[in-house]
């Protein structure tokens, strides 16, 4: 994939969630709560509006992450091997050399 | 967590489905990012802080899982335990992570981890009214998905359609949560 591309998806990440969530509650206050008072309880627990915050704060992590990815190279983009690597036992340490370099 | 038992009926406390929806919207928020971390690669891993969101997001969820036990008398025996198994799973991936431990001895854990999870939530916490026992079976089906795809990662844990997936089974079970009403 482009790294245009990556760099879009990734800025538009928040943005989007935080247009469902607009739209999902949008919804729901047109079905549900045209007679009913809308509560504090109502925004705290509410899918519609816990998906708008979820979006805002994708959108901290991911807009900054998007500038990074479009100044990136395919080889940065590219995932790495994490976790630890054993240990190779099969080299000479530096301070085991003869002084010319070559094993004692 | 005794004080946690004796508040269990106040105002403040959510109710069981307003608990589903904060573990939605939290599930929601990590598979948002395991998606934008398949696409940014390497450059995700550049700040250590931005690598330990995802286990440190599956640990406070595993704590609020705890939480729930203690406040909510019903499933308090599955919660703690599924709270248990994630919040163990999030500390060994956090130290997979920070190259402190290797991919075959962080799997040992979270593959049965997520596949004990998924036993409980999807068969044994499987009761009550259709969509609720749906929901579970739903939900022990996606945490079967990603032990699946943590299996085959080990095999290519560079590959990204499988990082994506995993990405992708997180949103699935954040929409269960978030959409039906696996606590109803």
């Amino acid at each position: 994939m482009p790294i245009r591309t990556r760099a879009l998806i990734i800025g538009l990440a928040g943005p989007a969630t935080q247009a469902a969530g607009i739209t999902w509650e949008a919804l729901h206050l047109a079905t549900a709560h045209l007679d009913i008072a809308l509560t504090p309880r109502h925004i705290a627990f509410e899918p519609g509006f816990l998906v708008i915050l979820v979006g805002f704060l994708v959108s901290l992590v991911c807009v900054p992450l998007a500038i990074e990815v479009a100044r990136a190279t395919p080889e940065d983009v590219a995932l790495p091997q994490l976790g630890a690597v054993p240990e190779r036992h099969d080299r000479i340490e530096p301070d085991r050399r003869g002084i010319f370099g070559g094993a004692e | 967590m005794i004080l946690l038992a004796h508040i269990g009926d106040y105002w403040f406390v959510p109710a069981p489905l307003e608990s589903h929806h904060w573990f939605g919207a939290g599930f929601l928020f990590v598979g948002v990012l395991l998606v934008a971390e398949s696409l940014a690669g390497g450059v995700w891993f550049r700040s250590r802080l931005r690598a330990a969101i995802w286990p440190a997001g599956a640990m406070f969820m595993g704590e609020g899982l705890i939480v729930v036990a203690a406040l909510d008398p019903a499933g308090r025996v599955i919660h703690f335990s599924v709270g248990l198994l994630v919040l163990v799973a999030g500390w060994l991936e956090l130290r997979y992570r920070l190259g402190l431990a290797s991919r075959f001895s962080t799997d040992v854990v979270v593959v049965p981890a997520l596949l004990g999870s998924g036993f409980e939530m999807g068969v044994i916490h499987a009761h009550g009214a259709m969509m609720a026992a749906a929901s579970h079976v739903a939900l022990g089906l996606t945490a079967t998905g990603m032990a699946g795809v943590r299996v085959l990662q080990a095999r290519n844990p560079s590959s990204f359609a499988l990082y994506l997936s995993m990405g992708l089974l997180v949103i699935t079970l954040a929409l269960i949560l978030l959409v039906f009403d696996p606590g109803g």
